[in-house]
């Protein structure tokens, strides 16, 4: 075992204990920590036994370690944007209707004489 | 018939002010302010418009919707939507509005500036671009459009308050008028086409770019045609 072996580990596990601390003080939510530390998990166990890596390859029957990082890291990585644009749009519709709604109270406030408070 | 005129304003504190007072002659006048940083907001309600406003931009769509629910909550009989910026002339909102009394089965009444005489704001860019984009619109609804762009257009209330859900779900609401027409078709809306003529705008500068609007339209279109029922389980 090398000592970058234990650094990519140690860092790694650092990252999992701070998803985990800021899941603890409702930072972020369930399903983020449980994405981000279980990716952080998955990247210090790599990083500890990289052997583990050639026994997956072999297993699939691919032979260029290279190809096999970038695909599975491109994956991961198009898969976290997508669904962080499918909640960006979600957001945005949710913000517009609720945008609509205000200014129709707003309006329907004003109508019956009441003035709404800034 | 009981009339409201509902108009989207962004940033239009110097070209609104006439246009409701000239449109105030004919019905009651709704503006919806789309979350103008300027004063277009009280430019209007001091004019004698309804006020509804945004506290953030959505777009023109969007803001057209607001007006719409803003008019479907009053005792209302028709709703004609006109721009803020002086290019629609408010002497024609009897055309629009005589179309629907006259024609009891026609739902929308849509003003087209190739009916009518053409103007000096047909920039080339719509002279080159409307006519094809409004031939695909009257593929994809069978209606038989001139003018798919033109905002200056007449609705019936009563079919607007059904047509609400799925005014609610609409995809790209800034982008309303494809997605609109293909919706309404759908609905069964029968629409008809008067001659207007459309002015130059008045002061300041329009917030439609070519491009984003093109790639917009685009996108409202695809999206309809492979969702057509968003929102009509509920109508």
């Amino acid at each position: 075992m090398r000592i970058i072996n234990l650094i990519v580990f140690g860092f790694a596990l650092l990252a999992a204990l701070q998803s985990l601390r800021l899941f603890v003080m409702d930072r972020t939510s369930i399903r983020t920590t449980v994405l981000w530390t279980t990716l952080w998990i998955g990247i210090a166990v790599f990083g500890l036994y990289p052997a583990l890596l050639d026994h997956i390859m072999a297993a699939i029957q691919m032979e260029s370690r290279t190809f096999f990082i970038a695909v599975v890291g491109l994956a991961i990585l198009y898969r976290l944007q997508f669904r962080s644009t499918q909640e960006r749009d979600l957001l945005e519709r949710r913000v517009g209707r609720l945008t609509q709604e205000v200014a129709l109270l707003r309006y329907q406030l004003e109508q019956s004489g009441r003035e709404p408070e800034e | 018939m009981k009339v409201a005129i509902n108009i989207a304003a962004y940033e239009e504190a110097l070209n609104i002010a006439p246009v409701i007072a000239a449109a105030k002659r004919y019905g009651e006048v709704f503006v919806v302010d789309d979350g103008s940083p300027n004063n277009t907001a009280d430019v209007a309600r001091r004019a004698g418009a309804r006020v509804v406003r945004h506290p953030l931009n959505l777009g023109q769509g969007a803001a057209i919707i607001t007006g719409f629910k803003a008019v479907i909550a009053g005792d209302f009989d028709v709703v004609v939507n006109m721009d803020a910026d002086g290019q629609h002339d408010p002497g024609e909102i009897p055309v629009l509005v005589e179309a629907m009394a006259t024609r009891p089965g026609v739902h929308i009444v849509v003003g087209s500036r190739f009916l009518g005489a053409n103007h000096g704001d047909a920039t080339w860019a719509r002279r080159v671009f409307l006519p094809p984009l409004t031939k695909l619109i009257n593929r994809l609804t069978g209606y038989e459009l001139t003018d798919s762009m033109c905002g200056f257009r007449a609705f019936r209330v009563d079919a607007l308050r059904t047509a609400v859900p799925v005014l609610d779900q609409m995809l790209e609401p800034q982008y309303l008028s494809a997605e609109m027409f293909m919706r309404f078709s759908r609905l069964g809306f029968k629409l008809e086409e008067v001659p207007v003529h459309l002015k130059d705008r008045a002061a300041g500068v329009s917030t439609k770019g070519l491009v984003r609007y093109g790639f917009g339209v685009s996108r409202a279109i695809m999206g309809t045609l492979l969702n057509p029922t968003r929102g009509h389980a509920d109508h």
